[in-house]
């Protein structure tokens, strides 16, 4: 399985309640928005981790998509 | 002869007034500054920077959790609160895995679209404290600010009013009782087990009649297998209501303070209601409820700064004081409701950053433009002095804010 990674800035509001949880998948810029620092996720430990944050960021601004 | 200027004392009565000024000061001589806080006598660090409080609140080295990390003296201060109860493990005091736990479970609640469906009810509610604040014979903009988030959270939570009011009442007694009073404890633990008799009412009739409101949705909250135990519902209507009402008034209440101090921004919201949302962040960034966060206990001993920290001690993040950093905002205490550029961290960041967000800046940003078109001219009734902020170390808060609606010499 393989999984893209990405925020969307137009709703991200920068709370960085994404990189307190896996400081390894996300931060946030000095420009106040999240950033992906892996876009492509294959290891499942890390698509887990990914999809665990999506639910909690308060203004859905992470996106988790499949590729086939 | 060298001399070394004297720290200003934080949780004075001076500080109260003006919290700014020593900020400042610990920013510039002391970032990360040894203090002894007053309940107990507990040995503290606070951080003024920016920077610094921003890490702390996303560092996992620390816990908020009181009861399983504090220092001894911390323990013994009676500063733990609901210690022992169920309100002991609300959400703010969680560490992960838990708290990612019920965080999920209960941010399913506060989607955005969800959210969008509260406009309705918080401009009613709003529409209905002007029509009150209106006809009464001594305006307090207070009462204004008090009432809008009261009702908007009994309402959204679906309790009857008349158990609302009730419910109100026990966390007011839990708060504000008198530690002069020899049955104090018996008091407050009475008070916490009402709070709780109450949550598990309102959850009862939720499970047997669902509605749309959010003790609904947290009823029904299910990811996988996985869903909220009873206690943890029961906190979680508790949390709510206390982490989302007086933070809720404060915020209001020195927004308008603040556009009174400067008369060139009231005039601009008021002619330019569309500026609400970046005005409701400047608000935020200039004096939010939050003076300073929840503590953070150290798990191991460890260093900020070069300054020794032990395991066990509380970390206070400063973020009122982090939102003045001119580091980071220029002229920080001129209020400019067009300000952009850096985040403040008014609703905290990392992990425990604010649940309710989104219901906080709704609130604020249609009750505040909302006086101001309703009252263009309003202003203190009396003199800027004897505006006092309560001597209260963890929310900023004004308890009056009297003022006349529609003076008869004001043109503006
Ligand atoms: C102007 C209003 C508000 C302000 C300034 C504010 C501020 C904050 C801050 C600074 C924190 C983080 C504390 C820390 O990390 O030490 C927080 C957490 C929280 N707030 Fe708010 N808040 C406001 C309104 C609300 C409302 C309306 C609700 C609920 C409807 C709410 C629910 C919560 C909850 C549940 C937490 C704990 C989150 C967690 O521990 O994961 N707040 N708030
Ligand atoms: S949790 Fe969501 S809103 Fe918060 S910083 Fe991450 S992406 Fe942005």
């Amino acid at each position: 399985m393989r999984k893209i990674l990405s925020i969307d800035t137009t709703v991200c509001k920068g709370a960085g309640t994404c990189g307190a949880m896996h400081p390894q998948l996300f931060s946030v810029g000095d420009d106040g928005y999240a950033v992906a620092r892996r876009t492509d996720l294959v290891d499942p430990a890390d698509i887990a981790a990914a999809a665990s944050v999506v639910d909690v960021c308060p203004t859905e601004a992470i996106q988790l998509t499949s590729v086939d | 002869m060298q001399t070394t200027e004297q720290a200003p004392t934080l949780f004075d009565s001076a500080y109260y007034q003006d919290p700014y000024s020593v900020y400042d000061w610990l920013r510039i001589h002391d970032p990360v500054h040894r203090f002894r806080f007053g309940v107990g006598d507990v040995p503290m660090v606070f951080l003024s920077r920016y920077d610094d409080v921003r890490a702390l609140l996303s560092d996992q080295r620390f816990s908020n959790d009181g009861a399983a990390w504090g220092s001894e003296e911390f323990k013994r201060s009676g500063m733990i609160f609901g210690a022992g109860t169920l309100i002991g493990r609300i959400l703010t005091v969680l560490d992960p895995p838990d708290h990612t736990r019920v965080r999920k479970l209960a941010m399913g609640a506060f989607t955005p679209r969800r959210v969008a469906t509260w406009k309705e009810p918080v401009e009613r509610i709003i529409n209905e404290t002007l029509e009150r604040l209106e006809k009464s014979d001594e305006p307090d903009v207070m009462d204004f600010a008090s009432r809008i988030p009261a009702d908007v959270t009994g309402e959204i939570l679906g309790f009857p009013l008349k158990r609302f009011a009730d419910m109100l009442d026990a966390i007011e007694r839990a708060f504000h009782a008198d530690p002069a009073n020899p049955d104090n404890e018996s008091v407050v633990a009475a008070a916490f087990e009402e709070i709780v008799s109450y949550g598990r009412e309102l959850i009862t009739e939720k499970r047997r009649n669902p509605g749309d409101d959010l003790t609904s949705v947290f009823v029904q909250a299910r990811d996988g297998e996985d869903r909220l135990s009873e206690d943890e519902l029961v906190s979680l209507v508790a949390v709510m209501i206390m982490a989302g009402i007086d933070t809720t008034r404060n915020l209001i209440g020195s927004a308008v303070l603040a556009l009174l101090d400067h008369p060139d921004q009231f005039r601009l919201l008021r002619e330019h209601p569309e500026l609400s949302s970046t005005a409701v962040e400047e608000f935020l960034r200039y004096d939010g409820a939050f003076c300073v966060g929840l503590f953070r206990l150290a798990k191991e001993d460890l260093e900020i700064r070069g300054v020794p920290v032990p395991a066990g001690t509380p970390v206070v993040a400063g973020l009122q004081s982090a939102n003045n950093d001119p580091e980071e905002y220029i002229d920080p205490r001129r209020l400019d409701i067009t300000r952009t550029g850096q985040r403040h961290l008014a609703l905290g960041y990392g992990l425990h950053n604010c649940m309710g967000a989104a219901l906080a800046r709704l609130e604020t940003g249609i009750a505040v433009p909302a006086l101001l078109r309703r009252f263009p001219t309003m202003r203190l009734s009396v003199p800027r002095a004897e505006i006092r902020f309560e001597e209260n170390w963890l929310l900023r808060s004004l308890p009056s804010l009297p003022v006349e609606l529609r003076p008869a010499d004001v043109t503006r």
